[in-house]
């Protein structure tokens, strides 16, 4: 068990890599579609509002096409979620309910800043047509140009961030 | 049906993956950032080192490729989102796969994170039609690939892949050490 798993039940990052690389594959082959998570905003917008979309990117979940083709977008959030909640419950032995903050770090403050870096990834999320899931992860998977010059600018992103924010992480 | 059952699915087992690769923290995910933890570096090559060795492979005996629409098209919004989206994340903790991650594990921070994620979202959903920025113009031929730009084969390209990802690695193990980790 515990050359599979650290203390605390999460998977060595060898076999967290082969997991999810498997299952990018599988999710491409199969479904023949990427990983998507912020494309279920796409279905909350109303169409009509809407003039502009990159309409020749299929992973950007075009905000012009109709809802009910991404439909399955909603299943596959929905399956995220079980998923992780599923895992959660076996590694903890049940649900803690919880605020993951910095060493020193008050809950408001860390809900402030939640809420802030929610905002500002949604507009990131909704100008790249996708996040790390879609884009980086499945993208670069079938080495997508705009998959791998994306990863390069959301890890300069996170560390031109980290020059002010970072010492809210601190253990 | 079946495209949502699939979809479902394959949601489950992605969800499973990322609570188990610990990416349901974001002092884990943070750590990366602060060079103290490069799980996330780690987990993410390796998983597109993996999976693209996968898809090549079952291709290659036969399966249907996924659609090129499937690849997407470098602009400048790709380039200006996936800032924000790394900045994002070091403010709030998340990714959007992480946020939902968070969340089944009982974090309220993931909650709002993800909640706030849409007002973000639409709000450049309502700007970006009011603005004269063309982000969307192609900065290369649609559909892209590393093969295709490059001229050379996609074997070549995995074997980059796989050797940029063990020197990574390495890299990452040696930085972990550095940190006391």
């Amino acid at each position: 068990m515990s050359r599979l798993f650290n203390p605390d039940r999460t998977l060595k990052p060898v076999l967290a890599a082969a997991l999810m690389g498997a299952i990018v594959a599988l999710s491409l082959l199969w479904t023949q579609k990427g990983i998507h998570v912020s494309g279920v905003f796409s279905l909350l917008c109303d169409p009509a509002a809407v003039s502009q979309a990159a309409a020749d990117n299929a992973l950007s979940c075009s905000i012009d096409s109709p809802a009910a083709s991404k439909g399955w977008i909603a299943w596959m959030v929905a399956g995220i979620f079980i998923g992780a909640l599923l895992t959660s419950l076996w590694r903890h032995r049940g649900l803690r309910l919880s605020i993951e903050r910095g060493h020193g770090v008050r809950p408001p403050v860390r809900l402030m800043l939640a809420a802030a870096g929610g905002s500002v990834v949604g507009i990131g999320a909704a100008l790249a047509g996708g996040c790390t899931s879609s884009l980086g992860l499945t993208g670069s998977a079938v080495f997508s140009v705009a998959a791998f010059a994306f990863l390069a600018v959301f890890f300069i992103g996170g560390f031109a961030a980290r020059v002010f924010f970072g010492r809210f992480w601190n253990a | 049906m079946l495209e949502n059952l699939s979809s479902l699915l394959v949601g489950v087992l992605f969800g499973a993956s990322l609570d188990l690769a610990g990416f349901g923290s974001p002092r884990k995910l943070n750590d990366q950032f602060l060079l103290r933890d490069f799980s996330m570096f780690k987990v993410m090559f390796g998983a597109v080192a993996l999976a693209a060795s996968v898809y090549l492979l079952m291709v290659g005996v036969g399966f249907s490729p996924a659609p090129r629409s499937v690849i997407p098209t470098l602009d400048l919004a790709v380039l200006v989102g996936g800032f924000l989206l790394g900045a994002g994340l070091v403010v709030g903790g998340y990714c959007p796969g992480t946020a939902l991650a968070g969340a089944a594990g009982g974090r309220f921070d993931a909650w709002l994170f993800f909640a706030m994620m849409y007002p973000g979202y639409r709000f450049w959903v309502w700007l970006e039609p009011q603005v004269t920025l063309s982000l969307h113009a192609p900065l290369l031929p649609s559909h892209q690939t590393l093969p295709d730009l490059l001229g050379v084969s996609p074997i070549s390209i995995l074997i980059g892949i796989c050797v940029a990802c063990l020197l990574g690695w390495k890299l990452g193990n040696h930085l972990e050490a550095r940190a006391g980790r």
